[in-house]
């Protein structure tokens, strides 16, 4: 991919930033993540950025592969970061990791908890390092996500598994929920039952929540702030308004795309029969364009097959 | 809202309140195979018994590795299903998570070899001597046992998983055999073996010469001040090791 | 207050939200004082962005149409009705006017426009 397209993504951030502290976010984040650099063989995770001001859910999208998991891990300091800051709830993660771990509710993307273990056993081994654990809100949760707390946890499905994880991130009242692909092994009603809940914890303002997924419908309404990783590179990190309803996926014959038209999109993709290209600047490519095409709103799912496609 | 720090100045037994409740987590996560593991125990007690051996030292040194073996299931098995990356998440450092697993083995030890005693005492035909087994001298030794086991494996167990350990002790094991063969053919073999009984007897002449120069209290507690020493710094070769690892 | 979101519409869902409150208080359904329900309630009710509810609010304060009391909540502002008169009249007055554009287009002329609106009140009725 080119590397001047690269940087021009890469400077949206910086404004989606500043634009998401007006939204009216306390004076620490619920979570600022600056500079963060983490290398492993044949993966880079280079200079990410991203603030999450408290009270808002924000998605964490990208392809398979991007450095979503690998970014949350360094924010549970589950893995080492080499450069950068993280913090969360305006402590740095690695100096209070102990106290910074009771506020946070995490999900891996796979959970796993000693097998030969009953629900009610892990839930019990876990429930007193939380000051704040609510047990009532665990009941509550445990029979809202249908679990048997008296099985044990190698009997569970994928998606049950996640449950359970899910039930106990959210009984302990933390303040911010990190959420690594929680849907991928769940069906469409739970998932909407899901976004209930993480509505309803938003209900409270000092609450937030960090969403990955590469599932995004799941996002597409709901989502406050959305940010966009790619090979180990934050694309952007804005709030969601500013993305969807004001990109556009302009479709027309591939006749129109010269070297100009071309560069005039963030991202295109060539078909037999046409082309699709990704655009901030609607109304220019209205004026531009014209009649010979359609153009239509874009959605997450189209900026991220989109973006920074098709660069010659 | 800032909940209070769960890292809270007031320790137990130099353990804080984290400590504790990784010690009783273990406990609840591994309460099944631990008094398995128990059980067997007690059997093999019974079992030494009925030989009526009147070899105490070897009942302190089978004993003593039985329960030193038995500490280490806890991590053994963490490392095993890969539960690590759930302990890390739980509201408590690294270093926590490794002086509970230490403290945790400690205590599983003086508890194993308790129950060890007790059956050996009660079974029948029994020779071990109640005098013999709560001896300080006897508790020294086994205790020396123990940390042996543990100074080695914690830190090994941590870096390596308890599947890299075997493949590690394999070698190991053989290299001894390897060696001895080799100075048998080379002709060395009486230097070997008689260099190896050199150092043996000169840490025994050191620990003996320790025990005469100083005052009976005087010695139980440097050895007691030695093995702390040993177990610290275990300790901290496995907190580095343990920080260090990636989940 | 009754919201209805169309992920289909062109229009954005903040606007979506703005034009139905609108209407609501301009038909009457929703009159001075009512309560409205808070941001974040509305949002998980609509499923939709807390930043999105805000900005539809934040559309309709600007408007007039709602006051936010601190610590109190969101009420329906009181409205003038000569204001809300005029107000609509000056859409009605928009939209007539853009017709009148795209008659111009084709070349009909005042007459034969009146007589177009004539046969739509009577369809109306």
């Amino acid at each position: 991919m080119g590397s001047a397209r690269v940087e021009k993504e890469v400077a949206v951030p910086a404004q989606g930033r500043r634009e998401a502290l007006e939204t009216g976010a306390e004076s620490d984040g619920a979570l600022v993540i600056d500079g963060v650099c983490k290398s492993y063989e044949g993966f880079v995770l280079k200079d990410v950025g991203l603030e999450l001001p408290r009270g808002y859910i924000m998605g964490l999208i990208g392809p398979n592969g991007a450095g979503k998991t690998t970014l949350i891990k360094l924010i549970l300091n589950l893995v080492r970061r080499e450069a950068g800051s993280i913090r969360v709830l305006g402590l740095d993660n690695v100096t209070h990791e102990a106290e910074i771990k009771s506020r946070i509710g995490y999900v891996p993307d796979e959970p796993r908890y000693h097998p030969d273990i009953t629900l009610e056993n892990l839930k019990s081994a876990t429930a007193p390092f939380y000051p704040s654990w609510s047990e009532e809100r665990f009941q509550a949760l445990a029979s809202e996500f249908e679990l048997s707390l008296g099985k044990k946890f190698k009997t569970l499905s994928h998606g049950t598994k996640t449950r359970f994880s899910l039930a106990l991130a959210l009984s302990h009242g933390a303040e911010l929920i990190v959420l690594d692909e929680p849907t991928s092994g769940l069906d469409p009603v739970f998932r909407r039952r899901l976004l209930d809940v993480l509505a309803g914890i938003l209900q409270d303002e000092r609450f937030s929540i960090l969403y990955s997924t590469h599932i995004t419908s799941d996002l597409e309404r709901t989502a406050d702030f959305v940010t966009f990783l790619r090979d180990g590179q934050v694309v952007f990190s804005r709030p969601k308004d500013e993305v969807i309803g004001r990109w556009g996926v302009v479709r027309g014959g591939r006749e129109i795309l010269d070297a100009e038209a071309r560069a005039f999109f963030e991202g295109v993709r060539e078909r037999e029969h046409g082309f699709e290209g990704l655009t901030s600047r609607v109304e220019a490519a209205r004026q531009r364009f014209g009649d010979r095409v359609v153009i239509d709103r874009a959605s997450l799912d189209d900026i991220m097959v989109l973006m920074g496609r098709g660069e010659r | 809202m800032t909940p209070e720090p769960s890292h809270s100045a007031e320790r137990v037994w130099g353990l804080n309140r984290n400590d504790w409740l990784l010690i009783r987590r273990d406990w609840i996560l591994n309460r099944v195979s631990i008094s398995m593991a128990l059980f067997v125990f007690a059997t093999f007690q019974v079992l030494f018994v009925q030989a009526q051996l009147d070899l105490p030292y070897v009942w302190v040194f089978l004993t003593c590795m039985w329960a030193a073996l038995i500490t280490l299931s806890p991590l053994a098995r963490e490392m095993a299903d890969q539960g690590a990356a759930w302990s890390c998440t739980l509201p408590a450092s690294r270093i926590d998570l490794v002086r509970a697993r230490y403290f945790g083995a400690w205590l599983l030890a003086a508890v194993g070899y308790l129950v060890a005693l007790s059956v050996a005492l009660l079974a029948p035909g029994s020779t071990v001597v109640p005098s013999f087994a709560i001896d300080l001298d006897t508790l020294l030794v086994g205790a020396t046992i123990v940390s042996v086991i543990l100074v080695f494996l914690m830190p090994s167990v941590i870096r390596f998983g308890v599947k890299g350990v075997f493949v590690l002790l394999v070698p190991l094991n053989l290299l001894l055999p390897v060696v001895f063969v080799v100075s048998k053919a080379t002709g060395t073999q009486d230097s070997l073996e008689n260099s190896l009984l050199a150092g043996l007897q000169s840490l025994a002449t050191v620990i003996a010469g320790l025990r005469d120069g100083l005052s009976r209290p005087l010695f139980y507690i440097a050895i007691v001040l030695l093995l702390f020493a040993l177990n610290w710094a275990s300790y901290r070769v496995a907190v580095a090791l343990f920080m260090r690892r990636e989940l | 207050m009754r919201i209805l979101i169309s992920n289909a519409s062109p229009d954005p869902i903040y606007e979506q939200i703005v034009q139905q409150v609108r209407a609501q208080i301009l038909s009457g359904d929703l009159s001075e004082g009512d309560l409205l329900p808070s941001i974040r309630k509305l949002a998980k009710d609509l499923q939709i962005s807390v930043i999105t509810t805000k900005r539809a609010y934040e559309e309709l304060e600007r408007e007039g149409f709602i006051n936010t009391v601190g610590g109190k909540g969101t009420f329906v502002a009181a409205q003038n009705p000569e204001f809300l008169r005029e107000k609509r009249m000056k859409a009605v007055e928009e939209k007539l006017a853009d017709a009148v554009d795209e008659a111009q287009l084709l070349g009909v002329g005042p007459d034969q426009l009146i007589e177009m609106l004539r046969l739509l009140y009577a369809e109306d009725e």
